[in-house]
């Protein structure tokens, strides 16, 4: 305590001895008119696009539409506590945030302010919160998968490192719980990842902190913050404060993993903050620069070159569409910017298929090439089964003791495949383990367990699997790769473990 | 934003006319003469109001400003026909800028915590005159609440030289260093 209490006093010694250093110029301006979070001010003739203005008593601003009169700021922070003829300094700053190592398990607000209680977030680099992204040229195509451990997803909708990925689905049909899963997943991983919740009740944050804190996902997470209570220009850079976070270890050469949920909200946010500042609105009332808001957003996330250090991005953008129109303005645009989206449905949601991935309308554009060599070999036909089985399924309704033998055992392919692809939230798997799933299902090696069972069949499985032939899942899990040997020995165990199976069952 | 009309055309016009009759010094005073007598609520509320004609209004105009050069007569009265007469005092203050502007002049006003005798008036508007290059208008008022040194504004820009700004400056410093230091 004593050292510390001298350092205090050194500190304080050498502020006093340089006390009253070199004094400079500042633009200043006077509040004209406020509302609606929005100021209008006078003077600060020098001030910047998207400087950060001083309005006093810890109250910061955002200087967005600078006109040749007056400038718009949008005010972060309690917009009631500034009055008209308040005086307004310009600071010379453009909006930046703290980045770092020091931020990584903690829950901030888009200023990098902790929310959490533990204490100050001590950083001494900060990062400009608008960036310009990465260009062309120190980037490198995606070759590396972010597994999320959700059989559906890494088997068929496959997420590569730098990619931008899409969910896509009506409210709780369990958009988030995907992201959740791809973060928890991580754990003990290389990932770091940054949840930005944008506009979210405060009490579904608090949730799904309480959720990575339980399963220990909060060792590599940050949680940025922007609640709907929050003033909408916290919550319009919320998501571009969370990119920088992560772009800061992007450049170290770290892997990072973020998730905007979501940005049908952040679109709303943009969307009151634009016409209150008077810019002209256009479709749905959105301001003419919609989607630019996320083009550029969404275009920082990057797989970098191995000569600037190989670092990513992945970005998993979250949209709420309305009754499942994907044709809305923001969804379309969303979708049109990423690389492929995760389409989830109320419909497979409410029949218990979960996560509710409809399997036909999903794509990832760029995924494919980081897929690894063994899930690949076990998940090809997979989305062919699933393909061929729903149109099937509409005939099947009416009862299939007519259809030919072929033609039954495609549906069953499908049920089956249906069926297993079904987990729980919480629950993901390691690569190995899904290839193993997956190899069971392929090799026709589950064609005779009834469907009720197959959860149980799965999860003991893999018990059996890591109990007495953990072997297997070291060779896939080393290789990446299924070869011929690997593949007879597997074939060989879960023909063991089905007749211990089958006796268990009857 | 919305576009709204600006004072200042307004006054860049007057004031090209003014400097073409090579009045614009008594036509700044005449304005803000003008500015300061429509000063009062219920006569503009009497001169916005859309039930009196406009020859109305712009009559109980002249006949109050009836003293004034005409042009800034026909000014006011210009404004009071287009239901712009609330500009009337950014129409002077602009005017009052560009005075300055033509006269090589520059408003600079002084914040002290102590009142500030002659000899350090003058020591400053030189101090700040060398400076910015300009001859310097000085307004000084007193404000206890800065405890020491002076705020100097000159314009739209601000030399804060205050103790308060000072010592907010120590306590943010001190903070961030024992922050890190703690770290």
């Amino acid at each position: 305590m004593t050292t510390r209490g001298q350092d205090i006093v050194s500190l304080i010694r050498r502020q006093i001895e340089e006390f009253g250093g070199e004094l400079s110029l500042v633009d200043v301006g006077t509040v004209v008119q406020v509302g609606d979070g929005i100021a209008s001010i006078q003077g600060l003739q020098g001030v910047r696009s998207n400087e950060l203005l001083d309005f006093g008593n810890n109250i910061m601003g955002l200087a967005l539409n600078l006109e040749s009169d007056l400038v718009g700021a949008a005010i972060l922070g309690d917009p009631n506590a500034v009055k008209e003829g308040d005086r307004v300094r310009s600071t010379g700053q453009i909006i930046e945030v703290p980045v770092g190592d020091a931020l990584v398990g903690r829950v901030v607000d888009p200023l990098g302010r902790p929310l959490d209680g533990k204490g100050p977030v001590v950083t001494t680099t900060t990062h400009p919160v608008e960036r310009v992204a990465p260009n062309v040229v120190i980037r490198k195509s995606v070759d590396t998968p972010v597994q999320t451990g959700i059989k559906a997803i890494d088997a068929m909708i496959p997420i590569g490192r730098g990619q931008r990925e899409l969910i896509i689905g009506d409210r709780s049909t369990g958009k988030t719980a995907i992201a959740l899963d791809a973060i928890i997943n991580q754990k003990g991983g290389d990932l770091i990842c940054i949840y930005v919740a944008i506009g979210q009740k405060q009490g579904k944050v608090a949730q799904v902190v309480g959720t990575l804190e339980e399963n220990g996902a909060m060792a590599h997470t940050i949680v940025v913050n922007a609640g709907a209570s929050d003033p909408a220009p916290m919550q319009y850079i919320a998501p571009y404060a969370g990119c920088a976070m992560a772009e800061a270890f992007m450049e170290q050469g770290k892997d990072t993993l973020i998730v905007y949920d979501d940005l049908t909200k952040h679109a709303w946010a943009y969307r009151q903050m634009s016409l209150l500042l008077r810019r002209p609105a256009g479709r749905e009332a959105y301001p003419g620069d919609i989607f630019y808001l996320h083009s550029r957003l969404l275009e920082r996330a990057a797989r970098l070159d191995q000569e600037h250090g190989g670092g990513s991005m992945t970005a998993l953008p979250i949209i709420e569409t309305q009754a499942g129109d994907v044709s809305a303005y923001i969804p379309t645009n969303v979708i049109s910017i990423t690389d492929g989206q995760i389409y989830l449905e109320p419909e497979l949601f409410n029949f218990g298929i979960r996560p509710a991935v409809n399997v036909g309308l999903s794509v990832s554009r760029v995924g494919g090439a980081a897929q690894t060599r063994a899930i690949r070999r076990v998940a090809g036909r997979l989305r062919l089964d699933l393909a061929q089985y729903r149109e099937l399924a509409t005939f099947a309704q009416f009862g299939t003791a007519d259809l030919d033998a072929a033609t039954r055992a495609q549906l069953a392919r499908g049920q089956l495949a249906t069926e297993v692809l079904k987990q729980g939230q919480y629950k993901p798997l390691s690569m190995e383990q899904e290839v193993i799933v997956l190899f069971a299902v392929n090799a026709g090696l589950m064609g005779d367990i009834p469907l009720p069972r197959c959860a149980a069949f799965e999860e003991q499985l893999l018990r059996y699997m890591s109990s007495t032939h953990p072997e297997i899942g070291q060779a896939i899990a080393q290789s990446r790769d299924l070869n011929q040997e690997t593949e007879t020995k597997l074939t060989q165990a879960i023909n063991e473990f089905k007749a211990t199976f089958a006796t268990q069952g009857s | 934003m919305a576009k709204r009309p600006s004072g200042k055309r307004y006054s860049q016009a007057l004031f090209e006319l003014a400097v073409d009759q090579g009045q614009p010094d008594q036509w700044a005073e005449s304005l803000k003469f003008a500015a300061q007598t429509l000063d009062n609520a219920e006569f503009r509320a009497l001169l916005k109001d859309a039930k009196v004609p406009s020859a109305e209004r712009v009559k109980a105009v002249t006949a109050v400003l009836g003293d004034l050069p005409p042009m800034v007569q026909n000014l006011v009265s210009l404004l009071v026909a287009r239901g712009l007469i609330d500009l009337l005092p950014q129409v002077a203050a602009a005017y009052e800028q560009l005075l300055d502007q033509y006269r090589g002049r520059q408003q600079v006003e002084i914040t002290s915590a102590v009142a500030l005798t002659q000899g350090d008036r003058q020591h400053i508007t030189r101090f700040v005159g060398d400076l910015i290059g300009r001859d310097v208008v000085l307004t000084t008022s007193v404000d206890e609440n800065i405890l020491g040194g002076l705020i100097i504004q000159i314009g739209d820009r601000l030399l804060d030289g205050s103790t308060r700004a000072r010592l907010e400056g120590l306590r943010k410093q001190l903070r961030s260093d024992v922050l890190a230091s703690a770290g």
